[in-house]
């Protein structure tokens, strides 16, 4: 079973590093928590049910370890300091060349800003696309749960683009970039 | 006029909704510009999402990940005993000492990660949008906000 597993989490590799990006907001980390996550996984292969759906079981790992990591983060008060990072995602938009790349950061920011619970449900079904149900069962939770998180993660993720880019509406972002 | 949960908005837009229900979204929609508007920003919002994340779908996966998990990078254990016999019957000191420096050099290769930077974030350089697992929805309801709202996006799951 292991070897097939393997070659099922290489496919998963790039799924689950955008899940961990999209909650950290930094590829290195993602990077990081991805690669804990695997070997979290093949230590604990005993544990995964045959049959059952390992991309679920792998979002769940990922979610858990960038819980733990945080905690860890706070509790060392190496927690993000809200001026600074605004303040260095500032200086990193600024070095981007087109304002499309641009715009698309400040998605990225706004995504990665979203509360936990809000930015999880919004990477697996909007980015990942995995129906309501499938996130449901990965996050387990009740599938309207997921609905209204959701939700509201889209509606503040409506607030804060317009806030930043200058007035300049979401639709027109996306044809920008597209 | 009766309003309907955003959850609801939301289901239509992402065509999760069955067929009677959308129906019932799509009347509202029709004569309602706040759920209308609703409307706009979960279609707008999602696009915006993907895109933004769109080129760590197609971007290089690190060494380190692909050598973790892949049956074939990893060396069997027999094949490491053979390995370490191999090289004790040799003993060949010159030998160990390129082997352990060779081996330095791997670690250190495959600790080197790119920055989140590094990566191409104009998904036109990657790929072209045909291979990419969400291709551009048409964007006819961005195109004018009072115009009665023909969503057929329905590549949602």
């Amino acid at each position: 079973m292991s070897a097939d597993v393997r070659l099922q989490l290489v496919e998963l590799l790039p799924r689950l590093r955008r899940f961990a990006c999209a909650l950290t907001g930094s590829l290195d980390e993602a990077d990081d928590i991805v690669q804990a996550a695997c070997e979290r996984a093949l230590s604990r292969l005993d544990q995964f049910t045959p049959g059952t759906r390992l991309d679920s079981w792998m979002f769940r790992i990922v979610r858990s370890i960038w819980i733990n990591r945080a905690r860890d983060m706070k509790r060392k008060n190496l927690v993000n300091d809200p001026e600074i990072a605004e303040q260095v995602a500032f200086d990193a938009r600024i070095h981007e060349q087109t304002s499309a790349r641009m715009d698309l950061a400040i998605v990225r920011d706004a995504i990665t800003a979203l509360p936990a619970e809000q930015k999880e449900v919004l990477s697996l079904v909007t980015i990942d696309g995995m129906s309501y149900q499938e996130a449901a069962d990965a996050l387990e939770v009740p599938i309207g749960t997921i609905m209204s998180r959701l939700a509201r993660a889209r509606r503040r993720l409506a607030d804060a683009v317009d806030g930043k880019t200058l007035g300049k509406p979401l639709g027109q972002i996306v044809r920008t970039s597209a | 006029m009766n309003r309907i949960p955003d959850e609801l908005v939301m289901a239509y837009v992402d065509g999760a909704l069955s067929g009677e229900q959308a129906a019932a979204v799509e009347g509202l929609l029709r004569v309602c510009c706040q759920t209308r508007r609703l409307a706009i920003i979960f279609r707008a919002t999602a696009l915006c999402a993907r895109e933004a994340f769109a080129p760590l779908e197609f971007a290089k996966l690190p060494q380190r990940l692909t050598t973790l998990v892949s049956p074939a990078e990893r060396q069997s254990p027999p094949s490491m005993v053979r390995s370490v016999l191999a090289a004790l019957c040799l003993g060949s000191v010159a030998g160990m000492v390129l082997a352990i420096g060779t081996g330095l050099a791997i670690s250190l290769e495959t600790r080197k990660a790119p920055g989140f930077a590094e990566i191409k974030m104009n998904h036109e350089e990657i790929s072209p949008p045909s291979q990419r697992k969400f291709s551009a929805l048409p964007l006819v309801v961005l195109e004018n906000y009072s115009a009665v709202v023909p969503l057929e996006a329905r590549s949602l799951p």
